[in-house]
């Protein structure tokens, strides 16, 4: 099991800087905007640019360039200067990192708690009133964009704009040590928003699995041994059920610490997807590189953690 | 051009169909919201929120909470040029002269005077006052050897100002340096005394430009340490900066919060200008803009800095019109480039002014709440409107209908040599007109009215829709890219005057290879002469008088297709006095309160 991680570990250093190589040569051979053009603001005259292009190192061979970046990034962290903000891109994005992760955790808890549960309890019911109340909802939990729902969930239940005055409203967040009630409140809705079709989607894929698990010979004979049908359902039926779950919870894990872009906007919670959004939005290169770098650095590492809970979870499965 | 916001000016998101139009009164006098009842096409404008000062009504203390969707760039003064930072560093520095919300005059704030401008136009003197002190921890009183500070940062390459030689056109500056370079062309007699000498008769026109942030004083030699930077160190923490203003930076997170307290240092009473209302101003920026437009139109306390989305527009204008200000700002224009055929021919363009249905571009943009359709190049809010013809223009035929007249155009068409009314000539390297615009709304929508007008002329087409950065850095601000048509161009002014409005968008001598807003790359030598001897006279009177023969001739050479003149809609809380800055059409931080 430890060469099978120091072996992943290694292959996650090449995929980055694969991942790296791929985003550098888009924006180089591809570029959206002159970066020294952005940086150098209205009207600049040549000799601006000249010189702001050589501090860039833009009037350097691609190769040079990218030698210089992927360097600066691993020896140094150093992901550049945000064009837009004058800021080192790596401060930017770990000041902004415990957002994104607050966001992620909570709507983890809920999106895992809520579909595990809703979908054992559609496969072990079936077909039943609850079963289809279920799954109706989680395919309109699944179809309803994020973007969306937060729009109307704002405007149905927020303090300050909605209907109904429940929940903090957007522009609410602040630092869970700056005060805890407050960030817990902030994230009520965001984390309901980002968790309903997550959690809808790990209903449905739990349904299915559970009911072909419960069919499995293994089944009956723990029922056959007098074992109580919770425990069989949830010790062995579950667990079996599970570990495509627990595949996509890794990626989705993953994911969202790249940034939850949709969410983080409408709630403006300043985390890493909004940083990308303004990147985006702005040409702002550096920080589209950073951004895509952190946001494969997460999913690779959730991954790899997702492969060694296989090996818990499945006495099957050894790895070497 | 102050670059705008993106719920402004720019060709950008749907928060550009927030843009509204208002009518303006006398050259001298922007009309916001509260002087006029209604615009020229019918939209009433009673209701509005009242905007102007009102000392007897405002209230002393508080904290003034301010929410936006776009973030901000460059609170260094003397990179700042973006009109989102402009509500700060206005607030936080002390330029030279200002223009106050109620007049268009440059008002004296550091300086002690009016600038006193030599009869050839080639020195300008100002005298500052005594004992402005800057905060702490420096707590020392300004000199005129830190105002001539503020401008050497300002040709530092490394601080990045985007409009310095431009308007500063002193001897021995240049903006290759990377030092904070003496400038043998600025002499400090005494210690309130600046001498600017200056390389052509421009006094009178960087008179006005004094009003821009750069000028604001930074203790002489503080920035050596941070300028040695790419970009400076000042800009990347302000609230290590040097404050004169009645406002200090406590604290910043880029693109997400915003604090300032008092400074403990300034006194309004050698201030004279701003009131400076609140104890403290909290910002916070990133929010969705729908979500922000109407959580100020909900709360009692809140001051939205840039526009609300069409949606939230129509709202407020429908049911809360009393927290809606609606005031002019700037102009869209498409651009044809007059060095490239088929365009290099004045009468096809002439032709084109005459198709061109302008209605469609004002319905593009969201009609009659954004703007009115425009007939020439100096815009409502600019003095010297009136001059060049207010609202009417000069009358040319070419532009005598709104929504495009066939027959003028055919007219056009016959003088450039095609007596069928259609063009069969040749074209550049496209291979057809090339129009380059924003993918984002309104962009697309504006290629569109562009290329019907010219199918109709027989023109073959070709429609490239890119993200704004792209179009400026790649496609129209680059003049080897000899794109034909950029139909989503616009200006704003960065002071009230007409040079500000003309000189960068059509005079030659503006033409820069990369990042050009001379879309048309027009090079006219009696524009530039016009433009060039405006500059430099004195009398205001005189002065609009060349400018608008300027701008008559700009629509002569038929260089765009006057699209838009726009408006900008701001909202607030229903208890807060927001006070606007007509020149900059956004808040005021200094003379807004609370309550």
């Amino acid at each position: 099991m430890v060469r099978y991680i120091i072996r992943r570990l290694l292959w996650v250093i090449v995929l980055l800087i694969v991942v790296s190589f791929v985003t550098f040569t888009i924006f180089y051979l591809l570029p959206s905007a002159d970066p020294a053009v952005l940086r150098a603001g209205r009207a600049p005259n040549p000799a601006l640019i000249a010189h702001i292009r050589h501090v860039l190192g833009l009037d350097r061979p691609f190769y040079v360039q990218y030698w210089r970046y992927i360097k600066a990034v691993i020896l140094h962290f150093d992901f550049g200067y945000s064009y837009q903000f004058s800021q080192p891109v790596k401060s930017l994005i770990l000041s902004r990192l415990p957002a994104t992760i607050s966001l992620t955790v909570g709507a983890v808890v809920i999106w895992v708690s809520v579909g595990v549960t809703a979908g054992a309890v559609s496969a072990i019911r079936r077909r039943s009133f609850l079963d289809r109340f279920t799954m109706i909802g989680s395919l309109v939990a699944i179809s309803a964009p994020s973007y969306w729902l937060g729009l109307i969930s704002l405007l149905l239940f927020s303090k300050d704009i909605g209907k109904f005055h429940i929940f903090d409203g957007a522009n609410t967040y602040v630092g869970l040590t700056a005060n805890p009630g407050r960030w817990f409140g902030s994230l009520i809705l965001p984390w309901l928003v980002l968790a309903a079709s997550l959690a809808a989607f790990y209903a449905r894929l739990l349904r299915s699995n559970l009911i072909e698990a419960m069919s499995e010979d293994y089944i009956r004979t723990a029922r056959a041994k007098g074992l109580r049908e919770r425990r069989v359902i949830w010790r062995h039926g579950v667990r079996a059920a599970i570990t495509p779950v627990v595949t996509a919870l890794g990626i989705d894990i993953g994911f969202l610490l790249g940034g939850a872009v949709l969410v983080e906007t409408v709630f403006n919670i300043p985390g890493v997807g909004r940083l990308a959004y303004d990147g985006i939005q702005n040409s702002d290169l550096p920080i589209i590189q950073g951004t895509v770098l952190f946001g494969a650095f997460f999913i690779v590492i959730a991954n790899l953690v997702v492969d060694i809970a296989y090996a818990f979870l499945d006495p099957r499965v050894r790895y070497t | 051009m102050v670059r705008l916001s993106r719920t402004a000016l720019a060709p950008l998101a749907l928060a550009a169909c927030t843009i509204a139009v208002a009518a303006c009164g006398s050259s001298n006098n922007k009309t916001t919201s509260g002087s006029r009842s209604s615009t020229p096409a019918g939209l009433s404008l009673s209701g509005l929120a009242s905007t102007k000062p009102n000392p007897s009504a405002q209230h002393m203390g508080g904290t003034l909470n301010v929410i936006s969707a776009e973030g901000w760039e460059h609170l260094d003064p003397q990179a700042s040029y973006f009109q989102i930072d402009y509500l700060v560093v206005y607030a936080t520095q002390t330029p030279l002269y200002t223009f106050t919300p109620t007049s268009d005059t440059p008002q004296p704030l550091l300086a002690s005077g009016p600038p006193q401008v030599s009869p050839d136009g080639k020195t300008v003197t100002v005298h500052i006052k005594s004992g402005w002190k800057f905060s702490p921890p420096v707590n020392r009183v300004v000199t005129s050897k830190d105002v001539a500070w503020a401008f050497e940062r300002m040709f530092n390459a490394n601080v990045q100002n985007g409009y310095a030689s431009g308007y500063f056109p002193i001897v021995g500056a240049s903006q290759s340096g990377t030092t904070d370079k003496p400038i043998s062309g600025i002499s400090t007699p005494d210690a309130t005394t600046i001498v600017f000498h200056l390389t052509k008769p421009f006094g009178e026109t960087m008179a006005k430009a004094l009003t821009l942030p750069g000028t604001a004083a930074m203790p002489a030699g503080s920035t050596v340490a941070a300028d040695k930077s790419s970009p400076s160190k000042l800009d990347s923490n302000p609230t290590t900066q040097t404050f004169t203003g009645p406002y200090m930076i406590k604290s910043y997170s880029p693109g997400r919060q915003l604090v300032l307290v008092r400074n403990p240092n300034w006194s309004r009473s050698l201030d004279g200008i701003r009131p400076a209302y609140a104890d403290k101003i909290v910002w916070n920026a990133g929010a969705d803009p729908a979500v922000a437009a109407r959580q100020t139109l909900d709360s009692t306390n809140l001051l939205m800095a840039d526009g609300p989305p069409s949606p939230e527009l129509k709202l407020a204008y429908q049911t809360k019109k009393s927290q809606l200000s609606i005031a002019p700002l700037g102009a869209y224009y498409a651009a044809l480039n007059t060095t490239v055929p088929p365009f290099n021919n004045v009468n096809l363009r002439r032709a084109v002014l005459a198709i061109e249905n302008r209605e469609a571009y004002l319905l593009a943009r969201g009609g009659q709440l954004v703007g009115e359709v425009a007939t020439h190049f100096i815009y409502p809010e600019v003095p010297g409107f009136q001059q060049a013809g207010g609202f009417k223009g000069f009358g040319e035929d070419f532009l005598a209908s709104p929504t495009g007249n066939k027959t003028v155009a055919c007219k056009y068409m016959k003088l450039a040599g095609y007596p069928n009314c259609k063009y069969t000539g040749g074209y550049g390297q496209y291979g057809s007109v090339l129009i380059v615009g924003a993918n984002t709304d309104p962009g697309p929508q504006e290629m569109q009215v562009v290329q019907s007008g010219l199918q109709q002329l027989g023109f073959k087409t070709t429609i490239k829709a890119v993200p704004q950065q792209t179009m400026y850095s790649k496609f129209c601000g680059y003049v080897k890219a000899h794109v034909n048509v950029c139909p989503t161009a616009g200006w704003i002014e960065d002071f009230p005057d007409p040079y500000a409005a003309l000189f960068v968008p059509f005079s030659g001598e503006a033409i820069v290879p990369i990042n050009n807003s001379n879309w048309a790359v027009l090079n006219d030598p009696v524009v530039n002469h016009l433009i060039d001897q405006g500059a430099g006279i004195s009398d205001l009177t005189q002065r609009y008088q060349v400018f608008a023969q300027a701008d008559k001739r700009i629509v002569d050479d038929a260089a765009a297709i006057p699209e838009v003149w726009a408006n900008n809609a701001l909202v607030e809380g229903s208890k807060v006095h927001g006070v606007l800055d007509p020149w900059n059409d956004d808040w005021n931080l200094s003379f807004s309160s609370p309550s």
